[in-house]
């Protein structure tokens, strides 16, 4: 049980919620937007959150649309994360959306809240991160459509009335070779102590990371270290830690130089894997 | 747009039943399923979607119903433990003596119902990857296992 009352709306289509939440916040109401509500139930029930209402997005077309169509693959932002393991449009996608929480609460977890959710792990941005995947939003100026490298900067950065409908992913891109790893404390069910994401498109390898610093990122720098072909497969490690663009953070789920040597590992595996050079 | 506000009516359908329900958006449906429509085969346990104690069905997967607003399911075919009489599974249950305390044993029977819903044989990985999603304090995963094994067998 919520310990305050609020108003819940649900919303038919994007302009409708739009309209509602800037209607609201005229108002100085406090309002959220709510998609599967894994975070915002959990963290309201212990009053770590507030809000004078919610607006459900589920029920927008746009936001359940999940289709192989032609040469994309469109994920609406309702689509849950056992529906995109369940169909693997995009195997490295459903890889990283199947190792998140536990099956039951996969059937809760859209692929937009986990995106947009507080929780800094975000497995399933890093295949969205390498594939260069497009997202389109609503705001009150309008649909827009712009590559997630650009969303995303530490966290996914939105006005704040505006709606994340739609995550585009270019389908030939979906086939190619990938790495992907995650590593857990014990139980395979725990937030993870270092997930990577990886592919390899035209001999050069694209690689996002999360968990290991207190944000998920891809980074060029470390692409141009891993594709140096002068480089032997252990310096390429050695300079991808000296270059991590944060400092790898010490938490309860480990400490930095446990967490180093994880990372460590799992950059051999991830270069064995794709074919670094040397 | 629906609109839902303190002390509202709403429609839910329950175990193949329509219950007429005033609820509030901040009520889960754990809440409401328990306390107003008084099926208590649901379980609050962690109340924080670890345990699984309160897996429900709805429209035939398999949801932790307290990280659910009740507001959220109208329109949606939702089944509990009560909707689960003479299946197999439970049956298999208490062959397999799959329960200790009991607690959890509602949540397991739901969350092992839809997986034999759902899969005609599952293999090892999956079924344990399923009932990986509740937990069992008094540890009794053997018996558990086994019950969900029984039913697999049985189907061959």
């Amino acid at each position: 049980m919520i310990s305050f009352d609020f108003d819940y709306y649900q919303a038919d289509n994007a302009e409708e919620a739009v309209e509602k939440f800037l209607k609201l916040k005229e108002k100085n109401k406090n309002v959220a937007y709510y998609n599967g509500g894994t975070e915002i139930v959990t963290y309201a029930r212990k009053d770590k959150m507030n809000f004078d209402a919610l607006i459900d997005i589920k029920n927008i077309p746009a936001c359940n649309e999940f289709e192989d169509s032609g040469d994309k693959i469109i994920i609406g932002a309702s689509v849950t994360l056992n529906e995109i393991a369940e169909k693997n449009y995009f195997p490295l996608l459903s890889r990283s959306s199947e190792v998140v929480a536990d099956h039951t609460t996969r059937n809760h977890i859209t692929l937009g809240g986990n995106l947009l959710g507080r929780l800094p792990f975000k497995e399933p941005l890093l295949p969205l991160l390498v594939t260069e995947a497009e997202v389109t939003t609503f705001n009150k100026d309008g649909y827009q459509t712009r590559p997630i490298t650009e969303v995303f900067d530490k966290r996914m950065v939105l006005d704040k009335e505006e709606i994340l409908l739609q995550i585009t992913v270019d389908k030939n891109k979906t086939k190619l070779p990938y790495f992907q790893t995650r590593k857990v404390k014990q139980s395979e069910i725990d937030y993870p102590i270092l997930h990577i994401a990886a592919l390899k498109e035209n001999e050069t390898i694209k690689f996002a990371l999360s968990s290991l610093c207190p944000f998920p990122f891809r980074s060029e720098d470390i692409e141009e270290i891993l594709n140096d072909s002068s480089l032997d497969k252990a310096d390429k490690i050695d300079k991808v830690v000296e270059n991590l663009p944060v400092p790898i953070n010490s938490n309860l789920r480990g400490g930095k130089e446990y967490k180093e040597m994880l990372f460590r590992n799992s950059l051999q595996a991830c270069l064995d894997s794709l074919g670094g050079e040397n | 747009m629906k609109a839902y506000t303190n002390n509202q009516e709403i429609t839910l359908n329950v175990n193949g039943e329509t219950y007429n329900v005033v609820v509030s958006p901040h009520e889960t449906l754990l809440n409401v399923i328990r306390d107003k429509l008084e099926l208590t085969g649901p379980k609050p346990g962690c109340e924080n979607g670890d345990c699984g104690a309160c897996t429900v069905l709805i429209d035939g997967r398999s949801y932790k119903s307290c990280m659910s607003l009740a507001v959220e399911m109208e329109g949606k075919e939702i089944t509990t433990i009560e909707g689960l009489k003479d299946t197999d599974i439970q049956e298999a249950f208490i062959d397999n003596e799959g329960y200790q305390c009991g607690y959890c044993t509602s949540g397991f029977i739901v969350k092992a119902f839809a997986l034999l819903d759902r899969y005609e044989k599952p293999d090892e990985d999956t079924v344990r990857e399923w009932l990986s999603s509740n937990l069992c304090r008094c540890t009794g995963y053997e018996g558990i296992e086994d019950a969900v094994n029984q039913v697999i067998e049985n189907r061959s």
